[in-house]
């Protein structure tokens, strides 16, 4: 019904295509959850897209992760575990 | 990340990079010598500022193939400045095959070598690579030497 309204308001909002295409979609039993539904759907769409932009930005050559990564090869110093490589605690 | 090519330090490098971009940390990856030559190329072009602003957005750099290929001296002035911004505010993975004894022949300054050798060695951890190249092993190159030698057994 009021979809190119909406669409236009996130345009002028700068908030994304993302959001006014979920205001058609999202359900919910009341205002508030509808609203809360159609927020956190959007932060978790940000939260994706930034990290998908961080790694094409990066720079890489691939895109590795550390499923089935094996540190059999690798000699750690006494203060790194492949644990705490993983969790990225010495940045 | 020390170790002789092939061992895997680019694909942990990158391994390690995509996790802290999956986390929401900003990363950028750089061969070294590829990272110096845009360097040279925006100091020429006067728009080093700006670049080293937008590098120093990333909370990790990583170098890779550090001293495979020797720098020039601005080259080297200019990755010394990169080292020396990091310091104590940003991390760097810094991958290599050239022992530290070894780092002057690339960056030609004994001063300059110790200095940048002293900011990276303050909070450091020494990664080792001592296993023989994957590429190698991997390489379909093993059978046609394996051929040969069959061949050669059977004359």
């Amino acid at each position: 019904m009021l979809d190119k309204e909406i669409a236009e308001c996130c345009r002028k909002l700068r908030l994304s295509r993302n959001l006014a295409e979920l205001a058609q979609t999202t359900e919910g039993t009341n205002h508030q959850e509808y609203l809360y539904q159609i927020l956190s759907e959007e932060l978790h769409y940000r939260t994706i897209t930034r990290t998908e932009k961080l790694v094409n930005s990066a720079g890489f050559y691939a895109i590795n992760t550390f499923e089935g990564y094996r540190f059999d090869e690798i000699t750690l110093p006494s203060d790194l575990t492949p644990e705490s490589l993983k969790t990225l605690s010495f940045i | 990340m020390y170790g002789g090519t092939g061992t895997g330090k680019t694909m942990l490098s990158t391994t390690i990079g995509v996790a802290a971009c999956r986390q929401g940390i900003p990363v950028k990856f750089f061969r070294t010598a590829a990272l110096v030559n845009k360097l040279s190329e925006a100091k020429t072009a006067g728009t080093l500022t700006a670049f080293l602003k937008k590098l120093n957005k990333a909370e990790v750099i990583i170098l890779d193939e550090y001293g495979y290929v020797p720098l020039d001296r601005t080259g080297a002035q200019l990755l010394f400045e990169i080292i020396s911004d990091c310091y104590e505010c940003r991390s760097i993975i810094l991958n290599t095959n050239l022992e530290f004894s070894r780092w002057v022949n690339v960056l030609y300054d004994e001063q300059m070598t110790a200095a940048m050798l002293d900011r990276l060695l303050h909070h450091y951890h020494l990664l080792l690579f001592p296993g023989p190249s994957n590429r190698m092993r991997e390489s379909s190159i093993n059978e046609l030497y394996r051929s040969i030698s069959d061949n050669q057994l059977k004359k």
